[in-house]
């Protein structure tokens, strides 16, 4: 099949003929569309039609079985913005996205540093350290909620141990989120640090010799020449971290599911409690935060390619 | 190899992935047919995991046998009961529901809402050997249909207790064969444990808003309005806000303000495990906690839910699960054959298995003079439960609320009490979970009709 492909090209070069970008049943036009066919009908079925599908239910009411139960106009946008709880919603949205990215940056460039010295031993260090990455969320999750249980989990053994108070790491509106941001950056940073440690060892080594025999010190070099050079990864990992983050659900339906008192509940986590959560059922609704969300992920990445992406040095 | 190929494979994959597509969306479970003459074959859709699951298999066995040839019930767990009230509307969607499904306690009055099931009166009616006397008077309050009779069959009945640790208990000086019994005692006492021994003083289900529920009905106080959706309206709105409940919550919070009392979080397990390692000196939860909470059977003193009032209503609500029987869609053979497995389980030798394996209590009183039951009740704390369940008047305050909204209302009061036992306001938070509730019982009643 390939031979014959590399005939046809060979064959019949790119023309721009009026005669022939007029008709697309050339057969090498058909050829293009029968191979786009499978991609976009797996598209249409699995994105298209439910993407057009949330719009339609958000806009209709739901009866006790989640069935839609006619038009309602904007109704489920004037619940969702007219409820008090959807701010704070959403500023935990914001602060656990915040949070949980510069976690992964900070702490992800905090142990690759280190690791990128060629020293011996450093690449068992690799290993182990980009660990967390084989670990599913759902397993890291129940491993972290039964260390951080109230009365028998062992953080709180060891604290109390040294004589310091039990804090109720999943019991309390202040300490829950914090909780849920200790695991998802957890869970992240070993993919993090993969990623990293490419980008640093990719960095040309005459640029960092250029740079020590102009007298630049390993602060120095590290601040104005390795850092601006991995700069695409750092993107890289804020973009996809962000809508990662905004997308999280496994660690809190395990470690909080979403309390207490609602200080754990995220857009995604709302959606799902509107949709399955205490027998709900209530997909109109579910629908139009799905919609918020989906609006919000592509204002945030705009943002992001139109920002960030102007102060990266490729 | 002729250029036409490659434009066929494509094609036909293109074909493939959208039929697989297709297929996948359209999930159409025919309903199980309905022939009224022959052997028939019925769905029963359970949430039960664990010892209790392997006995449940035991019992369907055990019927199928019995009925060979005529009836066979083919039995599937579903998941949690969360889970199978979203499955359940999904089947409904498209008409495969299953011919006998088990729900819990809150879920009645979905069930009831849904209009998909016979009332279980309508089979006892003609079946002259069911005596439905056989019921705790307060369990047939709790599943009464709304045109008289039972609207389900009572499988599972469950009911909240207090939980004492002997060893703490006597540490601190205290005796545990005289418990305390109402919640200003059940205080005091978790003080002395905690200042005298360290540990908690008390621990309480958390996982939702259950145990203030319970502690209203104790103090004779209804949870939901008007009449706790008893009388002929539906419920529009929840009271938590009486002089009774503001009590016990000022009471509550300052034993969890002060660390006396332990906060397990959503996770029952966390609680029972903290009990049973004796991190925790008193514990406020179900009747079926009691096998993980004292395997031995001999750690723990077992009894009754303490009262916050005193009130002739005042009575403990029950809990646990009841058997629904399909009716639309479902054939008379199938719905006879779901009765019969149903009475089945209701039996007093069943019922007697069925408790004795699981921690819940027979909701049939005659299990109590089988030899099973018999010996069950030889256990002290076995004997505190069912004289709790029988001493139980079945009022309106401890027949408890009934509104298909009571999952929602539920994560919203918890929510609440969660601002509480942290110092937050006792009469304004629950003011803040009144009006919540009553915008979500609102949205339900709407959606149900």
């Amino acid at each position: 099949m390939t031979v014959s492909i590399r005939g046809r090209l060979r064959a019949r070069p790119v023309s721009i003929s009026a005669a022939t970008t007029r008709s697309w049943l050339r057969a090498d036009r058909r050829f293009g569309v029968a191979l786009l066919v499978p991609a976009f009908a797996v598209f249409a079925v699995f994105v298209f039609y439910p993407l057009v599908k949330v719009f339609w239910l958000s806009m209709q009411g739901t009866d006790i079985f989640g069935q839609p139960a006619g038009f309602v106009g904007v109704k489920n946008y004037v619940t969702t913005f007219t409820d008090p709880e959807f701010g704070r919603t959403m500023a935990q949205t914001a602060i656990f996205c915040l949070a949980v990215v510069s976690g992964r940056i900070l702490l992800g460039l905090l142990i690759t540093i280190p690791l990128t010295v060629k020293l011996r031993g450093v690449p068992v260090f690799r290993a182990l350290l980009t660990s967390p990455m084989v670990v599913s969320v759902s397993a890291a999750s129940v491993a972290f909620a039964a260390m951080l249980a109230p009365g028998t989990g062992l953080l709180n053994s060891v604290i109390t141990r040294f004589g310091g108070p039990a804090i109720p790491w999943l019991t309390s509106t202040r300490w829950a989120l914090v909780s849920v941001v200790i695991v998802t950056v957890w869970g992240s940073i070993g993919f993090t640090v993969l990623l990293l440690l490419g980008a640093f060892s990719g960095i040309d080594a005459d640029v960092i010799e250029a740079a020590h025999l102009d007298g630049a010190g390993a602060v120095r070099t590290l601040w104005s020449i390795s850092l601006p050079l991995v700069t695409p990864t750092l993107f890289f990992v804020v973009v996809t971290g962000t809508v990662e983050a905004l997308t999280t659900f496994g660690q809190i339906q395990i470690l909080t599911g979403g309390g207490p008192a609602g200080s754990t509940t995220t857009l995604v986590y709302d959606i799902y409690q509107a949709a399955f959560g205490a027998a709900s059922a209530n997909f109109g609704l579910a629908a139009a935060l799905g919609v918020v969300l989906f609006l919000l992920i592509l204002a945030l990445s705009l943002v992001q390619f139109g920002v960030l992406e102007k102060r990266v040095n490729y | 190899m002729s250029s036409r190929h490659p434009l066929l494979i494509a094609a036909a994959a293109a074909g493939t992935a959208a039929l697989l597509a297709l297929t996948g969306c359209s999930s159409a479970d025919s309903p199980s047919s309905g022939s009224s003459s022959g052997p028939v074959t019925i769905t029963f859709w359970h949430e039960m995991a664990g010892p209790a699951a392997t006995e449940l298999t035991d019992l369907v066995d055990q019927f199928n046998k019995q009925e060979k040839g005529k009836i066979t019930v083919k039995a599937s767990f579903q998941g949690t009961y969360a889970d199978v009230q979203t499955k359940y509307t999904a089947s409904v969607q498209s008409g495969s529901t299953p011919d006998l499904l088990m729900m819990n306690d809150v879920s009645t009055g979905f069930m009831v809402d849904s209009k998909q099931t016979t009332p279980l009166s309508t089979f006892t009616a003609k079946d002259s050997s069911f005596d439905e006397n056989t019921f705790p008077s307060v369990v047939r309050k709790y599943y009464a249909a709304s045109s008289g009779g039972l609207a389900a069959m009572p499988f599972s009945v469950s009911q909240p207790v207090l939980y004492l640790n002997k060893s703490l208990v006597k540490k601190a000086g205290l005796d545990a064969s005289k418990p305390p019994t109402t919640l200003t005692e059940l205080a005091t006492w978790a003080s002395k444990i905690h200042s005298s021994t360290g540990a908690y003083g008390m621990t309480m289900n958390m996982s939702d808003s259950w145990m203030l529920e319970e502690l209203s009905a104790s103090g004779g106080q209804d949870f939901c309005t008007p009449d706790n959706g008893r009388g002929s309206d539906r419920v529009t709105g929840i009271d938590m806000t009486s002089g009774t409940q503001v009590a016990f919550l000022r009471e509550l919070q300052a034993l969890f303000t002060a660390g006396t009392a332990l906060n397990p979080g959503t996770d029952p397990n966390v609680m029972t495990s903290s009990f049973a390692s004796n991190k925790v000196g008193m514990m406020l939860t179900s009747t079926g906690a009691y096998t993980t909470a004292d395997p031995t059977k001999k750690t723990s003193v077992v009894s009754s839910f303490p009262t916050t009032s005193t009130s002739t209503d005042a009575g403990a609500v029950v809990g646990g699960n009841a058997l629904w029987i399909s009716g639309k869609n479902h054939s008379d053979a199938q719905q006879n054959a779901a009765y019969a497995f149903a009475s089945f389980l209701h039996s007093p030798e069943v019922q007697a298995e069925w408790a004795n394996a699981t921690g819940y209590l027979a909701s049939n009183t005659d299990a109590a003079d089988t030899t099973v039951g018999k010996k069950s009740l030889a256990d002290p704390n076995v004997a505190a439960m069912y004289k709790q369940l029988s001493d139980t008047p079945a009022s309106q305050a401890a027949a408890g609320c009934r509104t298909g909204a009571f999952p929602t209302v539920r994560a919203t009061v918890i929510g609440a009490f969660n601002k509480i036992v942290e110092g937050a306001d006792v009469t304004s938070s629950m003011k803040a979970a009144e009006t919540k509730s009553a915008e979500q019982i609102a949205a339900y009643n709407t959606a149900a009709q």
